[in-house]
């Protein structure tokens, strides 16, 4: 995950050992998943491998979950230039069926997806000017998974939409712009 | 009621609630037309549709779809929140469907009852259609598609 920032080591390093209390308390169970699937940029129809990390924390009845979500797709190089997205996902969730070891969860939450477009060093190189171009966006995202649990074990299939909010004259204008996950799950709690 | 003479009531616990809607945000100005008139319970919706932002040929992408419902808050609350999923058929070809919806009452106030009947209620879904055409899936989001629902 070469785009995780840094400025977020220390922000974990204070997490990480929060979350191994918090699994230790009473009620609460904490779950930490490794996701794989496709994901979609807005107006495009292509379909672009992407790979990241969930962390769940939850009550016991899975009545309550906060999971805290990052996505990535790798960069894409070609014709003298490289390009990719990433995102970070806060979630509150529950689960809406009823069966104990199985069933739907319901997500929903804001986060922000970032990316760029640069020149290689082989265009750079050709006496181009190197250029970089990043964009970021904050919105509302929601998710619906569907998940099985085996001792503490589990696999989820998931969707998730994010809807970028840019600024008020382009929602002014009805503009938002959707990003979409299909992914698949397999993960650990305690 | 009567239908084909057989009278039909409507149980207390039987509560329906009609939705139409009209537009949606799109990544272009001006977002993208698209209606629909829905009909639900708690359980189900089933619904026809025609987004007139993109074409199946020379025609607006229009089909009708049935998604299973799962509440989290019902319509015994006053807002109501809820995930669907679902599908059906397009003039482009099947569809699945993935809904997450609101529907909050237009009133300036908010009670602990359930959710008023004969009331317009603003519903607002965020919506992803997989259009399956030929040897490809499309996949099509309406992003805030907003519209009017009543309960009765």
């Amino acid at each position: 995950m070469s785009n995780f920032p840094r400025r977020w080591a220390r922000p974990l390093a204070v997490a990480i050992p929060w979350l191994l209390l918090v699994s230790t308390a009473a009620g609460t169970t904490v779950e930490v998943e490794s996701v794989g699937g496709i994901m979609q940029q807005p107006t495009s129809h292509y379909y672009l491998a992407s790979y990241g990390v969930n962390a769940d924390v939850a009550t016991d009845d899975q009545r309550i979950i906060g999971r805290g979500s990052y996505l990535e797709r790798p960069e894409f190089r070609n014709a003298g230039y490289a390009d990719k997205d990433s995102g970070w996902f806060g979630f509150v969730g529950t689960k809406i069926t009823k069966q104990s070891n199985r069933g739907l969860y319901a997500f929903l939450g804001f986060g922000r997806m970032a990316g760029y477009v640069k020149t290689t060093p082989a265009v750079a190189a050709a006496e181009v000017p190197p250029e970089k171009v990043s964009y970021t966006v904050n919105g509302v995202t929601a998710a619906l998974e569907y998940a099985a649990k085996l001792g503490p074990f589990s696999v989820a299939l998931s969707h998730q939409t994010f809807i970028g909010y840019v600024n008020s004259e382009q929602l002014q204008a009805y503009v938002a712009w959707p990003f979409n996950f299909y992914t698949a799950s397999l993960g650990v709690s305690w | 009621m009567c239908f084909c003479g057989t009278a039909i009531t409507l149980a207390d616990s039987t509560r329906y609630t009609v939705t139409v809607q009209g537009l949606s945000l799109a990544p272009n100005a001006g977002g993208q037309d698209a209606y629909s008139l829905r009909l639900a319970t708690n359980d189900w919706e089933a619904g026809l549709f025609s987004n007139q932002y993109i074409t199946a040929g020379n025609y607006p992408l229009t089909g009708g779809t049935y998604d299973w419902r799962f509440p989290i808050c019902d319509d015994s609350c006053w807002m109501q929140f809820f995930a669907q999923f679902g599908g059906g058929a397009s003039n482009a070809g099947p569809i699945a469907e993935v809904t997450w919806g609101s529907i909050i009452p237009l009133l300036p106030l908010w009670l602990p009852t359930s959710a008023p009947r004969f009331v317009p209620a603003l519903r607002v879904d965020i919506t992803t259609q997989l259009i399956f055409i030929r040897y490809r899936i499309v996949t099509w989001s309406y992003p805030l598609w907003a519209g009017l629902s009543v309960g009765f």
